[in-house]
């Protein structure tokens, strides 16, 4: 792909995730209650804002640092300037993932102080070290920055296994979801393994698919190695999102484990959050279609170093999932 | 072939940003449906909503589904009467689930409005409002006053940290962007003899 449509895609991309996040948002607004002091404009806003840019470079952080392990230590040997390429994309994504976070600690707090973005720093500080979300905040830009080292570091040496960084970048992506509504959910032990699973699986497979197709499939030597193995990623990563999605869901929208069904319909139709579960779940589905198609039509030709329309397919996957990333950060918002 | 095959990335990107924009007007008019109920809640209250008093209370209790979180200035309660009169209330105490404050002797009969704000355990802010009414005009209604907005807003917990922490946190945040462009800058430094290799 050269560069001018790949501009137009990525904005196309960057764009209507943006649209949905701000719809989910809109039409899920609480009322307000005149008594209490509302936060400002630019905090509401930013919260949402900075939790997004958040979520997008841990993704696309976790997924660079998939494809170099995909790649293989031959593969990172034979396609150099790309394996360097990926790397970088890796420390810029975790460098701006550990400043949104950090950024959404202040924003956080700020929305609970009665003097806004102007509360004192020992004001955040305390909101890192003692309320869960702070915590998670903080564990997740700590995460991101010790992923940026390291990839800095691999930068300079190859030689560093990329395995490492998934590693380190583990914590961050899971602090924050770990901490919202599956931690009040019961049983709580099993609601945060869940969403913990949720996140990582989503992270690699969206990630894992968006550098391929945006990096990787410039070498189409590269591909036929990354390509295949990443079939069996994605395909584990769909299973792993769907059974801890419908899982998180279902105690979420009825408060119970096993709803009957009866029930369950009932919290998808009657609420907002149900119709972004099930905007999530519609998503789901047409990935599940599309990502057979792949794995029946593509995969094997792109082994073979035939010619295929992947970057389509990848890029109406990758336009569904950005939907589906923005639903999700509406959905952990205080709905 | 190469501008067939830009013509065909065009129209490849064509049909993404159709596929794009249809996809995000299905979302938003799916978004048709209240809000969502599926936070923490208040489950019980003193006095009820809809209680009906002979005289203000004393004290306020809310008792929520999930444990509150301290932190300065996010747990409290506002209470507002006839023609938007404020009313002080104590500092809120948290114990548990619970939030308990007390509450001044408030004027004009009529119909009042207890705001709150509490963090919950999952991180969330929770605010909401408990509508009483109180029958009867306070005895010494002349030694009862309206207290300020800003008055009626010290009901919630504010901390004042001292000395460096008392700073405010943008330049802490501009301190870290400049240290972070330094380090780049070094580092681009340092890596570029090496990249020409």
């Amino acid at each position: 792909m050269n560069d001018r449509p790949r501009l137009l895609h990525i904005s196309a991309l960057v764009g209507s995730s943006l649209v949905v996040l701000a719809c989910g948002i809109l039409v899920t607004l609480p009322q307000p209650v005149v008594g209490i002091p509302e936060p400002s404009v630019v905090v509401r806003a930013g919260i949402p804002l900075l939790r997004w840019i958040a979520n997008v470079c841990a993704i696309g952080a976790v997924g660079s640092v998939l494809v170099l392990v995909l790649l293989g230590e031959a593969g990172r040997g034979r396609a150099p300037a790309l394996a360097r390429r990926a790397s970088a994309v890796a420390v810029r994504a975790a460098a701006v993932w550990a400043a949104a976070a950090l950024l959404g600690l202040w924003f956080n707090a700020a929305e609970l102080s009665l003097r806004q973005l102007w509360l004192p720093v020992g004001g955040v500080l305390d909101y890192g070290g003692n309320v869960s979300l702070g915590v998670a905040l903080l564990t997740s830009a700590g995460s991101a920055g010790a992923l940026t080292a390291y990839s800095v570091a691999r930068l300079r040496r190859p030689s560093l296994p990329p395995a490492l960084g998934l590693l380190i970048a583990l914590p961050g992506l899971t602090a924050v979801s770990m901490s919202g509504h599956a931690s009040q959910g019961a049983p709580p032990w099993l609601l945060m393994t869940a969403s913990a699973l949720h996140v990582t699986g989503a992270a690699l497979w969206v990630g894992g698919l968006a550098i391929t197709s945006l990096i990787v499939s410039a070498d189409r030597k590269a591909l036929s190695v990354v390509l295949p193995r990443f079939s069996h990623v994605a395909g584990a990563s769909f299973a792993l999102v769907g059974v801890s999605g419908l899982l998180l869901a279902a105690t979420r929208l009825t408060g119970d484990v096993t709803p009957s069904l009866g029930a369950a319909v009932e919290a998808l139709t009657g609420t907002g959050a149900g119709w972004l579960v099930m905007g999530k779940l519609a998503c789901m589905g047409l990935l599940g279609c599309s990502g057979a198609y792949i794995r029946a039509a593509v995969v094997g030709r792109v082994a073979r170093q035939q010619p295929t329309p992947l970057t389509a397919w990848a890029g109406l996957e990758l336009a569904l999932m950005a939907v589906a990333v923005s639903l999700a950060t509406a959905l952990g918002r205080p709905l | 072939m190469s501008n067939a095959s830009t013509r065909g990335s065009h129209r490849l990107a064509t049909a993404l940003a159709a596929t794009i924009v249809a996809l995000s007007f299905l979302t938003t008019t799916l978004f048709t449906a209240p809000p969502a109920s599926a936070h923490a809640h208040l489950v019980k209250s003193f006095p009820r909503a809809g209680a009906v008093l002979a005289a203000s209370p004393s004290e306020v209790v809310l008792t929520f589904d999930q444990p509150i979180q301290a932190f300065p200035g996010a747990n409290g309660i506002v209470v507002t009467g006839p023609r938007n009169s404020h009313w002080a209330c104590g500092r809120a105490r948290i114990d548990g689930n619970t939030l308990t404050a007390s509450m001044s002797e408030v004027g004009l009969r009529g119909r009042y409005r207890i705001d709150y704000r509490v963090l919950g355990a999952d991180g969330h802010p929770i605010t909401g409002s408990v509508p009483i009414r109180v029958r009867r005009t306070a005895s010494a209604a002349s030694t009862v006053s309206a207290a300020s907005a800003a008055t009626a807003m010290t009901a919630f917990d504010v901390e004042q940290p001292h000395g460096l922490a008392a700073m405010p946190t943008w330049p802490w945040i501009a301190l870290l962007a400049v240290i972070a462009v330094c380090v780049r800058a070094a580092g681009r430094r340092t890596v570029r003899p090496t990249d020409a290799t």
